[in-house]
C-alpha cells in the first residue's frame, strides 16, 4: 500500500518569496489490485502530488510510506533499490522518450536493466503494436502508439504502483479507449492512480475517487457515490462544469 | 450564397515515391452565424483541411478543387491576397495556444501588434483589446503578463479574445479544447458563442462534448466526410459505422476503440473506412457515394 500522510509543499521563487501554496495537508491511500481517481482542475496540485508520491520532489511537511516504509526520509542511494516497484507515465509520450533513438533503443534500455532482454516483443503483439515501429525515432510514431510504448517501457521494472498523469489528454477518443483498456488488462495486482480531469473516464475505470480543490483533498469515496451525491463545494463546481 | 463554400477540394502529400491522399474530393458549405464542428481521430485530414482553406499548406502539399469565401475562389490565390484575408476575413485559433503566443512579449503587444496588422488604428487598439479580454472573462492585468504566467485555459481564452477582437467573418479554431480541464472548457465554448456574432466558426475537433456545441457536425475519415448533419442528431444517432464507432470509444458508451490504425491513403478507390468496418462487403470496393439530404451519409450499409 502507498500511503500519504499530511503531505504539504509550497513553491518558492527566491529566499523572500512568500511563496505558493499548492498542497495544503494531503492524505491519501493507494492499495495494489486497485484504480484510484485523482480528479481535479488544472492548477489544484494533482502533478505536484504525484511527484511528491514518486519522490521527485521533497515535501516541505509529512511522508510517504510504501507498504509501511517511509520514503520521504530515505536516502536517495537506498530508496535506488525500491524505486523500480512505482513507475509514472505523462502525458506527452514524446517528452519521455529520448529523441535522438529509436523506440527500439529506449525500450532496450529498460529492459536490458532488469534483466530481461526482448522481452517486450512479447507484449508488442498482445497489444497490437506494429513491430515496424521500433526502428523509427520518437517523433515519427503516432502519439497513440508512443503512449503505449511508453507504458511497455514501465512494465520493464515490473512495478507495484503505477501513477499515470492524464496519459490520455492529448490523444483522440477511440486511441484513449483503446490505452486505458490496455492499462485496465496490466493493472491486476498493481495499485493504479489515475490523475485525470475527465469524469467521464473516472466513472467507468476508477474504483474509488479522490477529489482535490486548490491543494486540498476535499471529498473521497466510492466513485459512483461521491459523482452522484457530491457533498462539498468544490465537488459540486466540478461536476457543474462538466456537465 | 454561403460564405464559404468547398467543392471537391482534394489535397496530396509527395512523401518520397508515394502520394498520400489527406484530402479527397471534399465538399461543404458553412453560412454566416453557423457553426460547424469537423471532427475525426489524429490523421484524418481535419488539420490539413484548414491550412488549405488558409493557403498555408507544406511546400510538399498540392491542392486542387475550389475553396469559395464569399463567392470568389481562394485557393491558389496570390500571397498577397490571402495576406489580406488572413486575419481580417479568415482567422485561425492555433492548435496550441500557449506555444503560439511570443513568450518574451507582453500579451497586450501582442494583441495590439495583430489588430494594427489588421487594420485598427493604433488609438483604439488597447481600448479593443480591454474590452475583448473582459468579454472573454479575463482581467485587464493579462495585458500586461507574458504568456508563461498564465494557465492553459486563459492562454486559450486569451487567443480567442485576440481573434474575436478583429472581427473576422470566418473563425477557425483547431483543437480549442485539447488538453483544457472541464470548467475552462466551459468558459472557452461558451465565449464562441457570445464572441462569434454573424461569424462563421468551423471547429476542429476530437471532442465529442466540444463537437455537440455546434450548430452541425461533419465526421471526416480518410479525407472524407463520410456524415454530416445536425450535431445532436449525428452524435446521438450516429448512421455511419466511423461515426458510431467514435460515440462508442467514449467512456460513457462503453469505451470500446475502434480496430486497427487510420493509416496514410495512398489509393483513394472505394469505402474509405472499409479496412476497419466490420459491414465491409465486395460493395464497398467500388465508390460509395452521399446518401441524403440533411443528414448525408456515406455508406451503403448505413441503417438510415
Amino acid at each position: 500500500m502507498l500511503t500519504v500522510e499530511d503531505v504539504s509543499k509550497t513553491f518558492r521563487s527566491g529566499p523572500l518569496s512568500k511563496g505558493h501554496k499548492v498542497l495544503g495537508s494531503v492524505n491519501l491511500r493507494l492499495e495494489k489490485g486497485e484504480v484510484v481517481g485523482l480528479l481535479g482542475e488544472s492548477g489544484c496540485g494533482k502533478t505536484t502530488l504525484a511527484r511528491v508520491m514518486m519522490k521527485l520532489i521533497c515535501p516541505d511537511h509529512g511522508r510517504v510510506l510504501m507498504d509501511g516504509m517511509d520514503i520521504t526520509a530515505m536516502q536517495e542511494r537506498r530508496f535506488r533499490e525500491h524505486r523500480h516497484r512505482m513507475q509514472m507515465i505523462f502525458q506527452d509520450p514524446t517528452s519521455s522518450m529520448n529523441p535522438a533513438h529509436s523506440v527500439r533503443w529506449s525500450l532496450d534500455e529498460a529492459y536490458d536493466h532488469y534483466n530481461r532482454q526482448g522481452e517486450y516483443v512479447e507484449l508488442m503483439r498482445n497489444f497490437g503494436l506494429p513491430m515496424d515501429i521500433l526502428q523509427r525515432r520518437p517523433a515519427m510514431v503516432s502519439g497513440g502508439e508512443l503512449q503505449r510504448v511508453s507504458i511497455l517501457r514501465c512494465l520493464a521494472s515490473e512495478p507495484d504502483y503505477l501513477i499515470l498523469d492524464e496519459p490520455t489528454s492529448m490523444l483522440d477518443m477511440s486511441v484513449q479507449a483503446s490505452i486505458m483498456r490496455m492499462l485496465l488488462s496490466i493493472g491486476e495486482g498493481r495499485g493504479m492512480m489515475l490523475i485525470t480531469h475527465d469524469i467521464d473516464l473516472v466513472e467507468r475505470v476508477c474504483d474509488r475517487v479522490y477529489i482535490m480543490h486548490q491543494g486540498n483533498i476535499v471529498e473521497e469515496g466510492r466513485t459512483s457515490e461521491v459523482l452522484s451525491e457530491p457533498r462539498t463545494e468544490g465537488t459540486k463546481a466540478l461536476l457543474e462544469y462538466f456537465h | 450564397m454561403s460564405l464559404l463554400s468547398i467543392k471537391g477540394l482534394s489535397v496530396s502529400f509527395a512523401s518520397g515515391e508515394s502520394t498520400i491522399h489527406a484530402v479527397n474530393s471534399l465538399d461543404l458549405d458553412l453560412d454566416s452565424g453557423r457553426s460547424l464542428a469537423i471532427i475525426g481521430e489524429s490523421g484524418s485530414g481535419k488539420s490539413v483541411l484548414a491550412s488549405a482553406i488558409l493557403g498555408t499548406l507544406e511546400e510538399n502539399g498540392t491542392a486542387s478543387g475550389q475553396v469559395l469565401f464569399d463567392g470568389r475562389n481562394i485557393l491558389g490565390s496570390d500571397e498577397a491576397v490571402l495576406m489580406a484575408l488572413r486575419g481580417r476575413q479568415i482567422c485561425l485559433i492555433p492548435q496550441n495556444a500557449w506555444s503560439a503566443w511570443d513568450p518574451v512579449i507582453r500579451i497586450g503587444d501582442q494583441m495590439t501588434e495583430f489588430m494594427r496588422c489588421c487594420g485598427v488604428p493604433r488609438s483604439e487598439a488597447p481600448n479593443l483589446a480591454l474590452e475583448y479580454l473582459k468579454k472573454c472573462g479575463l482581467a485587464p492585468e493579462v495585458l500586461r503578463s507574458y504568456s508563461h504566467r498564465l494557465s492553459g485555459g486563459m492562454s486559450q481564452r486569451a487567443m480567442v479574445a485576440m481573434c474575436a477582437s478583429v472581427r473576422p467573418r470566418l473563425l477557425i479554431a483547431d483543437e480549442p479544447t485539447k488538453g483544457l480541464d472541464g470548467r475552462s472548457r466551459t468558459l472557452v465554448l461558451d465565449l464562441f458563442e457570445k464572441v462569434i456574432g454573424d461569424a462563421a466558426l468551423l471547429m476542429i475537433t476530437h471532442d465529442l462534448r466540444a463537437a455537440r456545441s455546434c450548430d452541425e457536425v461533419s465526421v471526416l475519415y480518410g479525407g472524407r466526410i463520410v456524415e454530416s448533419g445536425p450535431a445532436n442528431e449525428v452524435l446521438d444517432r450516429p448512421l455511419h459505422p466511423y461515426t458510431a464507432g467514435l460515440c462508442a470509444a467514449h467512456p460513457r458508451r462503453g469505451m470500446v476503440p475502434i480496430p486497427g490504425g487510420i493509416g496514410r491513403r495512398t489509393e483513394i478507390v472505394g469505402c474509405v473506412f472499409r479496412d476497419r468496418c466490420v459491414l465491409a462487403d465486395h460493395e464497398c470496393q467500388g465508390d460509395v457515394p452521399m446518401f441524403g439530404e440533411t443528414r448525408r451519409v456515406r455508406c451503403f450499409h448505413a441503417d438510415r
